[in-house]
């Protein structure tokens, strides 16, 4: 009954558009369906512009400053790709149509590489990096072209090793996390580089399509409250005054460049164009042959492995049953508004978005964990899988809970971090905004060491408290130490106490020294390089740099002399604390052990 | 290694929660599960002491069992009462009806059932046969709102707590944004609503999860339905529910976060009251009313989308057409009600 080989019998539809005219002309015989209407080929064209153009003319920013720069963000595929020949042919009309005059002062084009974040080390070949080819595209129009990479969040410095991003995604236990984050980091880096460049438009490509599909997942990850701000066709939040979050560029360079004076608006003129649209047009104006295919984190994955990957399935899904659903969904999107319980001066360190305060105490009181009811809302409470934040700067380090730093969304991804990982500066430097607001305190900025020492770890269990064994972070930048967070028995006896309190003090003294050290010797290095480049005009070989070396151990020698004295004073001193503790520990265990004996006596001696 | 419960630490765990994938024993999970809900009610002050509150119970029993546990733990003082709608759908309806009179005498609640065949004159079956297998679905909801609406204020009450759910809610957000309806979507995530000051309506399980109410029962033994509706298999809301199950699965916070968004709209239509029947409506004529005198009239797809084109052909509503009776004419039950509220006196 049931071969293979058996057709499946399915009614043949009648294609809508069969011999139906075009709409628009009602001359011509058409040839595309756009959900309920058809068109021939030149009004499909004409009404695609059409809608481009005059969703740009819409918006009052357009006008209201004629000589602005824009940024185009340029990931290379079919809408973005589109967005730009769109866009240059919008500022750059034939010579017929001279009256409509140029909007832009200049174009920019920025493109994100995200391909360390998606291939593993071996993978990471030429070939994978979408850089070189979106490259290739952006050089057939004359606007400056920026190529970024995505391990550039972590500052220059560390653009070459890539070593950091892997570190913090590998942690990231959920592919839907996963992608959240890179997608801030993302929006961060173009953010950073439209400043930087002095661009106060940012366009980006999303079309109708993915924007629906973006409505739908952000509601799902609990992002509803910044949803209007992430989707609709125009965005002014990165206003100026409230954008501390990119401080940390003033210094460098040891230039100052007030980056925080640039407001930057996010436009999205495809809004209101499906796919499809896109995909057609591509195809008679010849760009689908220019269009780089980046591979995503779910690419060649199962449909449940992201709620992102699952939200596009459902909604194309939809699409192809119910053709109006993506337009629907657009177009309720495009009515939300931010409600009036967002704080926008408030800002969640992570993903840059207004957030709601009080979401921990919320969460406490509808997910209980602990025999007592929670106390309420105002006081605070504590639950023992709480995150916290620990930071490390300049020496002091400060803790902070998550709750007040984070998003509700963002709180959600950090549950899915299980290592102690190294978040992207621009992180740690808007949460040590948010203390010094809250405090009123000002904490020292060195502008030679602040960006290597920004340093925001994210764990679930940083509190000692929580700890169950002792804790060795990652490497300090500087002083090349572990960290390490002793474990604190819950009945700690007081020489315990002592004998660890003392251990940190220890640690923190190695800390101290080697980090002052290193710091003396990059900055020597660093000069003396200069020097011999001055001298001889080319990079000094490893020859010449041992003598550099000699030198400096030479300098520090007495330095170097008092820190071994005072170190092994401390290490004699720590016997003391140290017998104290194992004393009385074993003194603990003794009985016990005896105790067991007895019992293991008793019993052979019944059998 | 047995695991041990993370919250007492001392019995074996026997139960994961769904929501936060924690491990409890069953003791455990019931005095957690209570305590969410105590703690919704307490910080939305949903009741007031001396409330006379319906629950509306269609066949789950977990509602009417939290609801008189808490109120007897934490002493609410409020008058409890079981309401329940008679839909008219042979094989779905009628079992869970039958739990919910055991169960009057079980909890020793007064209960009351309000049936659409008595309310309306036409049963969910009638009504089948009459528009088709397709947007039956909008009749029951709209005649169900209603006939909640009307028990309750035949048993004199002036709060209504319904057992809708985490996930119930969830679904209904995203139905809310597939369809483009607005000023639903910022209503529907309420935890309480009120309808013209009259009777309002919460939910007490806003933040549950559909699973655990499960487990509960379970648990306790109570009878939990979870049929589906016959008629409902391929309604669109089926794709949403799909869709919210396979986002359950990859991450189960997921259903809280849509629970928790809020947002606000600009425009809002004006809620008014129905000019025939006197409930709260944000048209001239309320939905059920419209409904109903199409199904009177023989024209069903009035108040379906093509509800001024019918009226142009057929003209205004004839004279003769029964109508529902008007909200202020509804008979407090007052035997029914003087007997219960003695009862009420007599517990305390």
């Amino acid at each position: 009954m049931c071969s293979i080989e058996e057709p499946i019998l399915v009614k043949e539809q009648a294609p809508l558009s069969a011999g139906k005219k075009c709409i628009k002309c009602k001359i011509a015989k058409a040839t595309i369906l756009i959900r309920y209407s058809t068109y021939c080929k030149s009004c499909f064209q004409h009404v695609f512009v059409g809608k481009f153009r005059k969703n740009l003319e819409k918006s009052r920013v357009i006008h209201s400053a004629p000589d602005e720069k824009a940024m185009v963000a340029l990931s290379g595929g079919p809408s973005s790709r589109c967005l730009l020949q769109l866009l240059r042919d919008y500022c750059e009309p034939l010579p017929h149509e001279i009256s409509k005059k140029s909007t832009f002062n200049e174009i920019k084009i920025c493109h994100v590489d995200e391909s360390v974040a998606i291939f593993d080390e071996q993978e990471k070949e030429k070939e994978n990096s979408t850089l070189c080819k979106v490259e290739s595209i952006a050089k057939k129009y004359n606007y400056e072209f920026i190529g970024l990479r995505l391990e550039d969040i972590f500052s220059p410095e560390y653009t070459s090793s890539g070593l950091y991003d892997n570190s913090l995604l590998d942690a990231v236990s959920t592919l839907t996390s996963k992608e959240e984050l890179l997608w801030h980091f993302k929006m961060c880096l173009l953010m950073q580089m439209a400043r930087k460049k002095g661009c106060t438009r940012l366009f980006m490509g999303d079309c109708s399509t993915r924007l629906s599909i973006k409505i739908i997942s952000l509601t799902s990850k609990g992002r509803g409250f910044s949803l209007p701000l992430e989707t609709s066709g125009e965005c002014n939040l990165f206003k100026a005054e409230k954008h501390y979050e990119f401080n940390f560029l003033l210094c460098q360079n040891n230039k100052i460049v007030n980056l925080d004076s640039i407001d930057v608006i996010i436009l999205r003129p495809m809004k209101d164009m499906l796919s499809k649209e896109i995909g057609i047009y591509n195809q008679f104006t010849g760009l689908v042959d220019d269009i780089v295919i980046t591979p995503t984190l779910t690419s060649m994955m199962s449909v449940a492995s992201s709620i992102e990957r699952l939200t596009e399935d459902f909604i194309v899904g939809l699409e192809k049953d119910y053709p109006s659903t993506v337009s629907t969904i657009a177009r309720t999107g495009a009515k939300l508004t931010p409600s009036n319980l967002i704080n926008l001066e408030q800002s969640c360190a992570v993903c840059m978005m207004p957030y709601k305060e009080g979401i921990k105490n919320w969460q406490n009181r509808i997910t209980v964990h602990m025999k007592q009811p929670p106390l309420a809302p105002p006081s605070p409470f504590t639950s023992p899988s709480q995150n916290s934040i620990s930071m490390d700067y300049n020496n002091s380090s400060c803790q902070c809970a998550s709750n007040d730093t984070l998003c509700y969304a963002c709180l959600v991804n950090m549950r899915d971090i299980k290592k102690v990982v190294e978040f992207p500066p621009y992180v740690a430097d808007a949460i040590l905004q948010k203390i010094q607001k809250a405090t009123n305190a000002t904490i020292a900025i060195s502008p030679t060491a602040n960006r290597l020492k920004y340093k925001f770890f994210a764990t679930t269990n940083f509190n000692n408290k929580s700890l169950k064994t002792d804790y060795v972070g990652i490497p300090d930048t500087i002083s090349n130490l572990r960290p390490i967070k002793y474990y604190i028995p819950e009945n700690a006896s007081p020489e315990d106490t002592e004998w660890r309190l003392h251990r940190e003090r220890i640690d923190q003294f190695n800390h101290q020294f080697w980090t002052s050290n290193n710091e003396l010797f990059i900055v020597e290095k660093q000069e003396y390089e200069n020097q011999l480049k001055l001298k001889t005009g080319k990079k000094p070989t490893s020859a010449e740099i041992s003598i550099f070396y000699k030198d400096f151990l030479d300098k520090a020698y007495d330095r170097q002399m008092a820190y071994n004295q005072q170190w092994w004073k401390e290490n004699i001193r720590m016997l003391l604390p140290g017998g104290k503790a194992a004393i009385r520990n074993f003194r603990i265990w003794m009985p016990k052990r005896s105790r067991t004996r007895i019992s293991f006596f008793e019993k052979n001696a019944s059998s | 290694m047995p695991r041990l419960c993370v919250v007492c630490k001392e019995e074996r765990a026997s139960v994961k929660r769904p929501k936060t994938g924690e491990q409890l024993c069953r003791n455990c999970f019931y005095h957690v599960f209570e305590i969410e809900v105590h703690c919704t009610i307490t910080d939305n002050k949903l009741f007031k002491s001396g409330d006379r509150v319906a629950i509306a119970a269609s066949g789950g029993k977990v509602l009417a069992h939290i609801m008189k546990t808490l109120n007897d733990r934490y002493n609410y003082g409020l008058d409890l009462f079981l309401l329940s709608v008679d839909e008219g759908i042979t094989g779905y309806r009628d079992d869970s009806l039958e739990t919910v009179k055991r169960n009057q005498q079980q909890y020793n609640l007064p209960l009351k059932i309000v049936s659409y065949g008595e309310l309306y004159g036409w049963t969910m079956d009638e009504i089948v046969k009459e528009v088709g297998l397709k947007n039956n679905c909008t009749f029951c909801g709209v005649f169900r709102r209603q006939a909640l609406d009307r028990g309750a204020v035949m048993l004199n009450t002036d709060h209504i707590v319904t057992g809708h759910n985490a996930d119930d809610i969830a679904e209904t957000v995203l139905m809310n944004i597939l369809r483009g309806d607005i000023a639903r979507l910022e209503r529907c995530t309420e935890i309480c609503t009120t309808g013209d000051g009259r009777i309002r309506r919460s939910k007490p399980f806003k933040y549950a999860y559909e699973k655990e109410i499960v487990m509960y029962a379970y648990f306790k033994k109570l009878d939990y339905f979870s049929t589906e509706c016959v008629y409902s298999p391929n309604s669109y809301r089926g794709h949403a529910r799909t869709f919210l199950k396979d986002l359950e699965a990859i991450r189960p916070s997921a259903i809280i976060g849509e629970a928790f968004q809020i947002k606000q709209e600009v425009k809002l239509p004006t809620q008014g009251v129905c000019s025939r029947c006197g409930y709260m409506s944000s048209n001239e004529l309320c939905k059920a009313c419209v409904l109903l005198e199409g199904l009177n009239r023989g024209l069903p797809r009035l108040g379906i989308g093509k509800t001024n084109r019918l009226r142009k052909i057929h003209g205004e509503m004839p004279e003769n057409t029964a109508t529902m009776l008007h909200f202020s004419q509804l008979q407090i039950d007052g035997e029914n009600g003087k007997s219960e509220s003695d009862e009420g006196k007599k517990r305390r």
